[in-house]
């Protein structure tokens, strides 16, 4: 087990570094300069720009640059943020915790009602539920996430002003702990439910289609001519047996969690790591764009190691073999 | 190889979804052709009408610089199909390629292709896709370019494995013994037989490539001069809470086009592949929200 | 009744400009839940009679950490805002009297050939404990000003030396007489040099977190991305002064949040650069903010044509294409009435320089037809679908871009071919800058700065043609050169004026940049906020109080 985690960590590697090379590439060869987009609208004075391009390291060799950048990283220094004038780890581990709070109890929520829709559909496949199910899962992958969101501001937040229109808490704040959470579930509806939505299609649809796979294997009907009653050969055989790729979806769900709210973030204000990002992007803030290239690859390439740790756990038939679904 | 014409057409007939969203699919395009040389106005002219609400005289609204909405509704069908044929018909084009040399190659060449497409499948798509267009450039043909180079590992793992398939199949192992050259074998049999399997693919792909344009359009990083459904959504959430006509309609139009073409693509995979009518399992990609 | 918090802590995409200006509808819906709860904040009218309270708390929304704190490293909004109550320059530019006024420098003297300038300290003391002397200033304005900050760039070229001898006069020397030194001088925010000698200015202390300044508030406080706390400095050198106990800058990076919270009254006061004029206008109209009046430095949205290229070049075209433009409509649509169209090349809230009988409504009506046949006579007749094609380039996802689509449009009406090309931010400006320009038209505003030599000479002086946010036309004029030189070197007003008149003539004649709109910005702040007044873009607030 060990020895599995370490090779598939050493797959790992490869790719993260691939990722932060793009990262890197991608900022270098951009048009643009990143230097007059921190002087802001003003003729600097001659040799100013050039100050701050050497304060910043810039004015070094491409690859000097790139070594720079890894040498640093290495010692847990992700750099300096020009726009925020404050250290790019700071600011990523701060907007990473907002992100996690809008974004698990979302992910947790989803993957249990797309289970439970799931099971529905594939129980009753064929039935009028079962059309339900697979109309909600078709409209959920249809559909624009940031526009759905968008309608629920304009219901929820506009018209009926139930819900805050955008950020995570309420300026003034609260004073007591049980008031400070309470605001942050009210701000938490709609962005959740966006997410909630969103996620639950797409484990609904796996969910359905791996149950339905598994009713029609022969040990499945080998268990139902045996007469066990229904509800134990769905609990003990079927859904124990489709899990796996349950299990990955959901995992690729949550290995995207950093990622997964760029256009949620942006349209309800949430101060995570996606508007984090597109505000980074257009603001050329290279430290910035390259720490959340890192972060994100970092935390898929983990939720996927712990996903190929857990089919094992899972799914006893693949104890000792290990292959990957 | 061989197909009839029932079969051909059997999957269009089989539900009525599949077929109203054919309809649908059919008049969008026709809409895209033609509307541009119907319609009076151009998608650029600004009037004093600003943010006026739909009524006869425009029937979708205008937006914050008086334009007819109705007028760049049509001409963002344009791009937004432009873009969704291309950038799926690149990434499906490279897909078959990537996976069909891997598939039958084999050794190491289907390890260093398949390592890149998982490379390709585990980054973070949409923040790669808006670093991209953002830090190169909002021109149409990069957007196409991103959204293709993002989606096209998903094609070549499914070829991948129609081509294994397809390879060990007995006609197959007799060309080759005839002696053909490897390569011939690959191009006039193997990919041939493969394509059935990547069908489905082309619809989803369309449709997932037009969700990718409109988040891109969306926050801002498409050209102004290039109107698509995102560009106009991201119009719209800037005039969210006083024009709600251009978000409703816009983000409403895509809703449409990528619902019906993900229904086309399932119909498609279920008749070519009739064990999935019990299962209804398409390999998909899953969509980032 | 349900309070109805408004809720903050968002970012704000740049493009959220307008999103920001929506808010106006939405504060129609909500707001009116907020009147009962936020009290005594909203109902105050008659803010203006009381004498001034000693006291209370005023919080303010800022929009992201003022990070540096210090402000003669950056121009960015927070560390301006917040900086500028810790730290104090010699001077002021009072906004509303359009004229500086002393702080540290009670007085001052210049010479009658404009080459020297001496200033007479005030008592003060540094929040150390240290009293302020001429070796602060000289050390903040040769180490810390002139190298590495950007406004100051053109004062530091003139100065020759800086006398420090006498601990309470400092006395600069010019290299040749300069017009806007004061106005240089009041973005000189005085550091002690005990503290800052021999560091690096940008990663002191002093700088980030731990200032030491002659100001009226010292910071207290700090909980980054949340609020930075501020008390009233003990030993202000202003007696009695400032009226507040404490200033509190809330972190509220999301505009729309930060509108409704100033209309719900839980943070009383928002930078224009944060808030939308049309915002402004719905919290006034309601009686849920006061707009100030006085809160920005003039500031124009002007089209650079490039004069390098063969069309744009041509004087005729430009003509024509400036009678396209409808200015009325951008004010109307794009600037929601935020400002006024621009008739000169100056602006006219600089009033000792400008010349009111260049009129380009006179000049260059709006009037599609006449600029069609300017364009026929100029060469340019139809040829097919259009005349010729043209690009007008802007900054992506900004005001800008609306300017450059509408104005688009407007061009198509007479025949002209234009393109908008939007690229990110700086990209456009590279393009614009990198001479000859990337482009036909090109949108950007630039801050008079109060002072033409600061602001206004550098869209059409030949040297700074390649200088980022400098002359992006590559126009090049030697008469122009020579006046903007002498409006300069002028040591009084009257002096300047009169080239700067002249120029305002040849300059509305060759059109190698047409103003647009002279935009208007207003900060707003709660009804019961008084006694604020401005200095350039920021408030001053040692004598608000809150009544």
């Amino acid at each position: 087990m060990v020895r599995y985690a370490a090779v598939r960590l050493a797959w790992a590697v490869p790719t993260v570094l691939g990722i932060v090379l793009l990262g890197f590439v991608l900022t270098r060869v951009a048009p643009g300069d990143p230097v007059q987009a921190m002087i802001g609208e003003f003729p600097a004075p001659p040799g100013y720009a050039d100050q701050i391009r050497e304060r910043f390291g810039l004015d070094q060799s491409l690859p000097t640059q790139f070594w720079l950048f890894l040498t640093s990283l290495a010692s847990g220094d992700l750099g300096f943020s020009f726009a925020h004038n404050a250290p790019v780890l700071d600011i990523i581990l701060d907007r990473m915790a907002n992100t996690l709070l809008l974004m698990v109890p979302a992910l947790v929520l989803a993957s249990l009602l797309g289970m439970l829709l799931g099971v529905l559909g594939a129980r009753r496949a064929g039935t009028r539920l079962d059309t339900l199910v697979t109309v909600v899962t078709i409209s959920g992958q249809s559909v624009p996430v940031f526009w759905l969101a968008m309608l629920l501001v304009l219901v929820f937040a506009v018209q009926l002003g139930w819900f805050p229109v955008a950020g995570m808490l309420s300026i003034t704040g609260s004073d007591t702990a049980f008031g400070v959470v309470g605001d942050y579930v009210w701000h938490w509806v709609l962005p959740g439910i966006t997410l909630t939505l969103a996620y639950m299609t797409v484990v609904a649809r796996v969910a359905r289609s791996s149950i339905l796979e598994t009713m029609h294997q022969d040990y499945v009907l080998t268990a139902e001519a045996k007469g066990l009653n229904r509800r134990e050969v769905m609990r003990r055989h079927i859904f124990r047996n489709a899990l796996p790729p349950i299990v990955t979806v959901i995992g690729f769900n949550f290995g995207l969690v950093l990622t997964g709210a760029v256009l949620t973030e942006t349209v309800f204000g949430w101060p995570g790591i996606g508007s984090l990002f597109v505000q980074a992007v257009t603001n050329r803030d290279y430290p910035v764009i390259q720490g959340v290239f890192l972060f994100s690859a970092v935390v898929v390439v983990l939720v996927n190691l712990l996903v190929d740790l857990l089919y094992p756990v899972i799914d006893p038939r693949m104890r000792g073999s290990h292959a990957r679904v | 190889m061989h197909v009839s014409r029932k079969q051909r057409w059997g999957w269009l007939r089989s539900s009525t979804a599949a077929t109203v969203s054919f309809v649908f699919i059919v008049l969008l395009v026709l809409v895209a052709l033609v509307g541009p040389f119907v319609l009076p106005d151009d998608p650029a002219a600004i009037s004093r009408q600003a943010l006026h609400p739909p009524s006869p005289d425009a029937l979708f609204g205008t937006d914050h610089l008086g334009r007819d909405q109705l007028t760049r509704m049509v001409y963002g069908a344009r791009i937004s199909l432009l873009v969704g044929v291309l950038a799926a018909g690149m990434a499906i084009v490279v897909g078959i390629a990537v996976g069909a040399c891997a598939g039958f190659f084999g050794g190491i060449v289907d390890i260093a292709l398949m390592r890149m497409s998982e490379f390709f499948q585990v980054i973070p798509t949409l923040i790669v896709a808006v670093a991209i267009v953002a830090l190169i450039g909002p021109g149409l043909g990069n957007i196409i370019g991103v959204i293709a180079l993002l989606s096209w590992p998903q094609t070549a793992r499914v070829t991948r494995a129609e081509v294994l398939r397809v390879k060990q199949l007995d006609y197959v192992n007799a060309v080759r013994c005839l002696g053909h050259r490897e390569i011939l074998v690959l191009l006039r049999e193997v990919i041939p037989n493969s394509l059935p399997a990547v069908m489905p693919l082309i619809a989803l792909g369309v449709a997932e490539a037009i969700l990718q344009e409109s988040s891109i359009s969306f926050l801002g990083l498409g050209s102004p001069d290039t109107i698509s459904w995102g560009l106009l959504l991201h119009d719209g959430q800037q005039n969210l809470l006083s024009a709600w006509w251009m978000v409703v309609i816009p983000g409403l139009a895509i809703f449409a086009t990528v619902l019906s073409l993900n229904i086309l693509g399932d119909a498609v995979s279920t008749a070519l592949n009739p064990r999935l009518r019990l299962t209804g399992r398409v390999r998909r990609k899953v969509v980032t929200p | 009744m349900v309070t109805r918090p408004v809720s903050g802590h968002g970012p704000r995409p740049r493009s959220a400009r307008r999103l920001v200006t929506a808010a106006a509808a939405l504060i129609a819906v909500v707001l009116a839940a907020c009147q009962n709860t936020s009290g005594p904040d909203t109902g105050a009218a008659d803010a203006e009679s009381g004498d001034p309270v000693t006291g209370g708390t005023l919080v303010l929304g800022i929009q992201s950490d003022p990070s540096p704190l210090n402000p003669n490293l950056t121009t960015n909004g927070p560390t301006q805002q917040i900086g500028t109550m810790i730290y104090e320059p010699l001077v002021y530019f009072d906004n509303e009297a359009a004229e500086p006024k002393p702080v540290l420098a009670e007085s001052w003297e210049i010479s009658d050939d404009g080459l020297t300038y001496t200033f007479h300290l005030v008592d003060a003391t540094f929040s150390n404990g240290d009293p302020l002397t001429s070796t602060d200033v000289k050390y903040t304005i040769e180490e810390v000003s002139a190298p590495m900050f950007a406004p100051f760039a053109q004062a530091a070229s003139v100065i020759e030396s800086i006398d420090d001898s006498d601990p309470k006069t400092v006395v600069i020397t010019l290299t040749e007489p300069f017009g806007p030194l004061l106005l240089s001088l009041t973005r000189v925010w005085i550091l002690p040099a005990s503290v800052f000698q021999g560091t690096d200015p940008l990663t002191n202390p002093a700088s980030i977190d731990q200032p030491v300044g002659t100001g009226p508030f010292v910071l207290d406080e700090v909980s980054r991305g949340s609020q930075w706390t501020l008390t009233r400095n003990p030993d202000y050198w202003q007696e009695d002064r400032p009226y507040l106990d404490s200033v509190v800058a809330r972190v509220v990076p999301d505009a729309q949040s930060a509108t409704l919270a100033l209309a719900a009254g839980e943070i009383q006061y928002i930078s224009s650069q944060v808030i939308s004029p049309t915002d402004v206008q719905a919290l006034v109209q309601r009686n849920q903010a006061l707009a100030h009046p006085d809160s920005f430095a003039p500031n124009m949205t002007q089209v650079f044509f490039n004069t390098t290229r063969d069309i744009t070049g041509d004087p005729a075209v430009r003509h024509a294409l400036a009678m396209a433009i409808d200015r009325e409509f951008l004010l109307e649509n794009v600037f929601q009435g935020g400002g006024e169209v621009a008739r000169a090349p100056f602006d006219s809230r600089l009033e000792w320089a400008y010349n009111d009988e260049v009129d380009f409504d006179e000049l260059y009506p709006y009037d599609p037809e006449a600029a069609g046949k300017a364009l026929d006579e100029a060469g340019y007749p139809m040829r097919g679908d259009s005349r010729f094609s043209l690009t007008i380039l802007a900054e992506g996802a900004s005001r800008f871009q609306e300017v450059a689509e509408a104005i688009r449009s407007m061009l198509l009406e007479i025949g002209v071919d234009a393109q908008v090309s939007a690229p990110e931010a700086s990209v456009a400006t590279e393009q614009a800058f990198t001479a000859p320009g990337d482009f036909d038209l090109y949108i950007q505003s630039y801050t008079t700065n109060w002072d033409p030599a600061l602001g206004i000479a550098r869209a059409y002086v030949s040297t700074s043609i390649g200088t980022p946010f400098g002359n992006a036309s590559g126009y090049s004029n030697p008469e122009v050169d020579e006046l903007f030189a002498a409006g300069r070197s002028g040591t009084t007003e009257e002096e300047r004026a009169e080239p700067y008149r002249q120029v305002q003539e040849i300059l509305a004649e060759d059109l190698p940049v047409m103003p647009l709109i002279e935009t208007k910005l207003n900060d707003a702040h709660a009804p019961n906020v008084n006694g604020v007044w401005y200095a350039a873009n920021w408030g001053q607030w040692q004598e608000a109080w809150v009544g």
